[in-house]
């Protein structure tokens, strides 16, 4: 029975010497083991025509590996082929756990936008870690006698120079090669390919932006439709017009309407056309000429249209002088020069400057000053207001321009859509309020709604 | 039909480059860029539009002799005559305003080029002079050549003899490497360009003249403008006194020796004004103007707004 | 007297003959200034110190005869900073006016002394150390082109050569190899390369504007959405100061600094007057 009791003892210090040893065997290696990248992904960079070419993303232990000294990425493509490196001739630093292969993208095709399909690509992340350094050989120890001196070990010392002479550069002798680097690669990633998309997912906050602004403009023009009519608020420089165009009758001058020097594409220089048309009405019904210089020839030819159906619409198109819509030049200060000569020879006793201005407006307003005449300005270009503020009787601000064709023409669609933008200036004042106080907390809800970088 | 089509067309392609922002993929990219063509297109087109309109309102002045009838005489004559040198000087000449020496044949050894410089040994170079500004052009086999431009006046008399050999200073060859195996070489000597010399002085000095106006007008509108009439109007003046004060470097420096313990303030109080009151107004006007813009292009876009058509609201 | 003073208060001439002096006599006696450099200038400056040798850099020119006076040296100086620094230079013309003074700009920089080779030229190349695409047609619409394509939207330089062919713009495809855009404006430029160059395609922006453009560029700067901003010919003197080469805009700071205080003066004098009318108004004395 003692034989027995002494049997489990002996046999549990032999599992743990077996344990010991195995651990020993398996941590051991480990502790100076080359680990290589994990985990490594591969996908088609988002929110791109393609161009941009897939990202690549791994994991690797941040300890343990202290002597890495980078990354080298390797793709093949799907169907086949030899591994070859997408990162470039210099590894990647061995902080980095992602690369955009813009390689994988599909050649563009010359002359357009488009691009040719790609190919799917697998890849591989490639650890490398310095070789170490080779063992000196040793030479056999010559045999000594008692009280020899042993020669040391190692390549003989060098002859001393004599005077004058010059060492031997360290850099004509042969340089041994070094040896390669330890290359630890890891498994294969899935396919993937570059694609283009067809939504831009960063663009979102946007797209829900448009989606609302556009479906409150709808809804309150439906209604004002329905009976609700937005009031807007008096606007000085638009009530001021009728008395302009009153007082060019009286006097028996021209008035002089400056569309400003933009393109038909411009917002301000569609109201300024806007505007006319209603300036052109009401001279029309009193007979007095309206002389307009365009620095635009397809704005002179939409100003002419509009000229013309204005006249139409009072009943007088025979009143109508398509000579006074007419192209100056093209050249800025030209322009002003040529505006300032018509101020000067004609005295006009109204000038609208209305549309897109830069640094001829103070000259076209002054000049205009000097020659006595009441003038409406409107612009939104801010850098300007100021310029037509100190030279002008009634000056429109930004957004006033844009509001003078529903502020004119009372049209209720018109007008509704003016009550938009009061409803969108508004929201936008709370979300800034309601994000900064979020931001305090750290809260990016908000933030992230106008983030610029998403949109990229 | 006459407005329902374009207000059609406006509203397809409105929406069109609305979805096209929010697509990334290659062949929304290729309809951007036939857009972007055809609006350069018809852009250029409108220049035609605009000469021609030109011509119709001066040449009828000038026939029925109105009011200032020469100013359009004037008018027209520039038009011609700048066009005119310019269409000329573009075809005759592609390297426009340049006219050529009798090309001087190549033997081996007549020119050696390197980097910098250009030695010609040529009898025809005897006490010839070239100037900086020419250039040396040195022929192909088949037609194509090569040029520099001189950098420094050199003659051939400059080594004290005139022996036929020149060494001229030379800015560059073509992609910096020296033409061998040319043909034959030419000097070319810079021509008369009116194109240039139009745009050199005329158009510039009188387009600067216009700019330069400015300066007179901002004095008399602040004579005139910046008055303390109101709180609002004092607080504007003040406003601008600091911000001119502090971009004024005698006012800083004499600031500086008067009160050293704050030399900066002039400055620091024209950056505050500019990167504060002047930063929150003018980020708001942008976001109005934003909205006013993004506003009138969904009105013309769902044909609320038809002005442009010409039929008003 | 009184009709001396009636023609001061009254005529706009009188307020013109103290400007054209004003102007006059500081061009006739060089007066030196120091000039200290505002926030947005040094910006400007810090983003192109920042830049390695062989970066490339492109020079956009949106500006005219017109404002060339305040323009031009903004550019020579931005120019001959970045050619010290090594930079690969593209320059580009969005109008037809800004080609010829941005050649001129190229070549007064390119051909003077701090560049000049031991043979007399220039050690500077065109097609290896800068490129002049010279005007193309676009404006808002070539930003996005070249945001896209570079070469094959514009295939050769100004002298006609192919651009894959020159050594200056190997590697170059579009903004992604562009490490810094300088735009040179007197109009609505600037709007269009923050919203389609930096906007779009993510390259820096910095721009070099007119004076009066200062103010309303400002929101960009403070949003990061432009990385530096040169303002007017104050803005020019700063960065020639900056680079330690005082050229043209610097010998301007004089006139620049009397023209502001006679506008002081004239807001005074104006001011005066009002109150001066004023008075007599309410003591019922017609002035």
């Amino acid at each position: 029975m003692r034989e027995r009791a002494g049997r489990p003892s002996v046999h549990r210090t032999l599992g743990a010497v077996v344990a010991a040893i195995t651990a020993c065997l398996l941590v051991l290696p480990a502790a100076y083991a080359q680990v290589a990248a994990t985990d490594v992904q591969a996908s088609d960079i988002p929110n791109d025509d393609g161009s941009r070419g897939v990202q690549v993303t791994w994991q690797f232990p941040t300890t343990g590996a202290e002597d890495l000294k980078g990354f080298v990425v390797l793709r093949r493509p799907a169907d086949g082929g030899e591994l070859k490196p997408a990162s470039g001739a210099k590894p990647l630093a061995p902080k980095e756990r992602s690369f955009a292969d813009k390689g994988a993208a599909g050649a563009s095709v010359k002359g357009t936008s488009l691009r040719e399909p790609s190919v799917p690509y697998v890849y591989v992340v490639r650890a490398l870690y310095p070789a170490p350094p080779p063992e000196p050989v040793a030479e056999p120890s010559p045999e000594v006698a008692d009280g020899e001196a042993v020669a040391p070990i190692g390549p003989p010392a060098a002859a001393p120079a004599e005077p004058g002479a010059t060492p031997p550069a360290a850099a004509d002798a042969p340089q041994p090669e070094p040896p390669p680097d330890i290359q630890v690669d890891s498994s294969e990633s899935a396919p993937a390919k570059a694609t283009g998309n067809w939504y831009h997912t960063g663009r979102t906050p946007v797209l829900l932006a448009t989606i609302l602004f556009a479906g409150l403009l709808l809804t309150l023009i439906q209604l004002a439709k329905a009976g609700k009519t937005p009031k807007i608020r008096r606007i000085p420089g638009l009530e001021a017009v009728d008395e302009a165009i009153g007082r060019a009758t009286e006097m028996g001058r021209p008035i002089l309407y400056v569309p400003g020097i933009g393109g038909v594409g411009s917002i301000a220089t569609m109201s300024a056309m806007n505007i006319y048309g209603h300036v052109a009405k009401k001279a029309g019904e009193l007979g007095t000429a309206v002389r307009v210089p365009c620095r635009d020839a397809i704005v002179m030819q939409v100003m002419r249209t509009v000229g013309e159906q204005a006249y139409t619409d009072i009943g007088r198109p025979d009143a109508y002088r398509s000579e006074d819509v007419f192209f100056v030049t093209d050249s800025q200060f030209a322009y002003a020069a040529a505006v300032d000569g018509i101020m000067v020879r004609e005295k006009p006793s109204a000038i609208f400057l209305q549309g897109v201005f830069y640094a001829e407006s103070l000259i076209l307003a002054e000049t205009g000053n000097s020659v006595g005449a009441i003038q409406i300005a409107g612009t939104d270009r801010d850098s300007q207001v100021p310029f037509f503020l100190a030279a002008c009787d009634y000056t429109l601000i930004g957004e006033e321009l844009f509001a003078a064709s529903a502020y004119l023409s009372h049209d209720i669609p018109l007008l509704s859509t003016i009550r938009a933008q009061d409803i969108g200036k508004a929201a936008l004042m709370i979300a800034l309020i309601v994000g900064v106080v979020l931001q305090f907390a750290h809260i990016d809800a908000i933030a992230w709604f106008f983030d610029t970088d998403l949109a990229r | 039909m006459r407005t329902t089509l374009p207000l059609a067309i406006c509203l397809v392609m409105g929406l069109l480059m609305l979805v096209q922002w929010f697509v990334p993929h290659p062949l929304s990219m290729e309809l951007f860029r036939r857009v972007n063509d055809w609006m350069l297109t018809i852009g250029v087109f409108a220049l035609v539009l605009g000469i021609g309109s030109l011509i119709m309102v001066h040449t009828r002045r000038v026939r029925r002799q109105t009011a200032n009838w020469p100013y359009s005489v004037v008018v027209l004559l520039g038009l011609v005559v700048t066009a005119g040198v310019g269409f000329v000087e573009g075809f005759a000449h592609p390297l426009r305003g340049l006219e050529t020496t009798q090309a001087l044949p190549y033997e081996e050894g007549t020119y050696t080029a390197k980097a910098g410089t250009i030695t010609i040994r040529d009898a025809g170079v005897k006490g010839v002079t070239l100037e900086k500004g020419d250039r040396v052009r040195v022929l192909y086999e088949g037609g194509g050549h090569t040029d520099a431009l001189v950098t420094t006046t050199v003659s051939d008399a400059d080594d004290g003899n005139t022996d036929g050999v020149v060494t001229a200073a030379i800015a560059a060859w073509r992609q910096g490497v020296p033409p061998e195996n040319g043909t034959a070489f030419a000097v070319i000597h810079p021509g008369a360009d009116v194109f240039n010399w139009i745009y050199e002085y005329f158009y510039v000095p009188l387009d600067s003249t216009m700019f330069s106006i400015l300066a007179f007008f901002i004095a008399s509108a602040a004579f005139r403008a910046f008055r303390a009439r109101n709180l609002e109007a004092t607080l504007l003046l003040l406003s601008a006194c600091i911000i001119i004060l502090g971009l004024t470097t005698p006012f800083i420096y004499v600031w500086g020796k008067v009160l050293p313990m704050i030399p900066e303030a002039p400055t620091a109080a024209k950056d505050w004004i500019l990167e504060v009151p002047n930063l929150a107004m003018r980020r708001a006007i942008m976001l109005g103007v934003g909205l006013g813009s993004v506003a009138q292009a969904f009105r013309i876009i769902f044909g609320i707004e038809r002005t442009y058509l010409g039929g008003g609201g | 007297m009184n009709a001396i003073w009636s023609f001061i208060r009254t005529d706009r001439r009188f307020i013109f003959l103290v400007v054209a002096v004003t102007v006059i006599v500081p061009v006739l006696v060089t007066i030196p200034f120091p000039v200290p450099v505002s926030n947005a200038t040094r910006a400007a400056f810090n983003t192109m110190e920042g830049l390695k040798p062989g970066d490339a850099v492109l020079l956009s020119f949106s500006y005219g005869p017109s404002s060339m006076a305040e323009v031009q040296p903004q550019v020579e100086a931005v120019m001959r900073h970045a050619f010290r620094k090594g930079l690969r230079v593209l320059t580009v013309s969005l109008f037809p006016d800004a080609a010829p003074l941005g050649s001129r700009a190229l070549a007064r920089v390119v051909d003077s002394d701090e560049f000049r080779s031991e043979s007399g030229g220039s050690r500077l190349v065109e097609g290896t150390d800068y490129v002049n695409f010279g005007y193309r047609l676009g404006t808002d619409t070539l930003i996005r082109r070249l945001g896209q394509n570079i070469p094959q939207f514009i295939e050769t330089d100004v002298r006609g050569e192919r651009l894959d062919a020159l050594p200056v713009m190997q590697g170059i495809q579009n903004f992604d190899q562009i490490a810094l855009v300088v735009d040179f404006a007197a109009g609505d430029s600037p709007d269009w390369w923050v919203v389609d160059g930096q906007g779009r395609y993510g390259v820096k922006v910095a721009v070099g504007v007119t004076g009066v453009m200062v103010s309303q560029q400002f929101p960009y700067l403070n949003s990061g959405q432009l990385a530096g901003l040169i303002g007017g010919g104050v803005g020019a003197a700063e960065y020639e100061n900056l680079i330690n080469a005082p050229a043209t805009a610097t010998r301007r700071v004089a006139t620049l600094a009397f023209v502001h205080l006679l506008i002081i003066a004239i807001v005074i004098f104006g001011n005066v007057l009002y109150f001066r009318e004023q008075r007599a108004a309410a003591e019922g004395d017609p002035a």
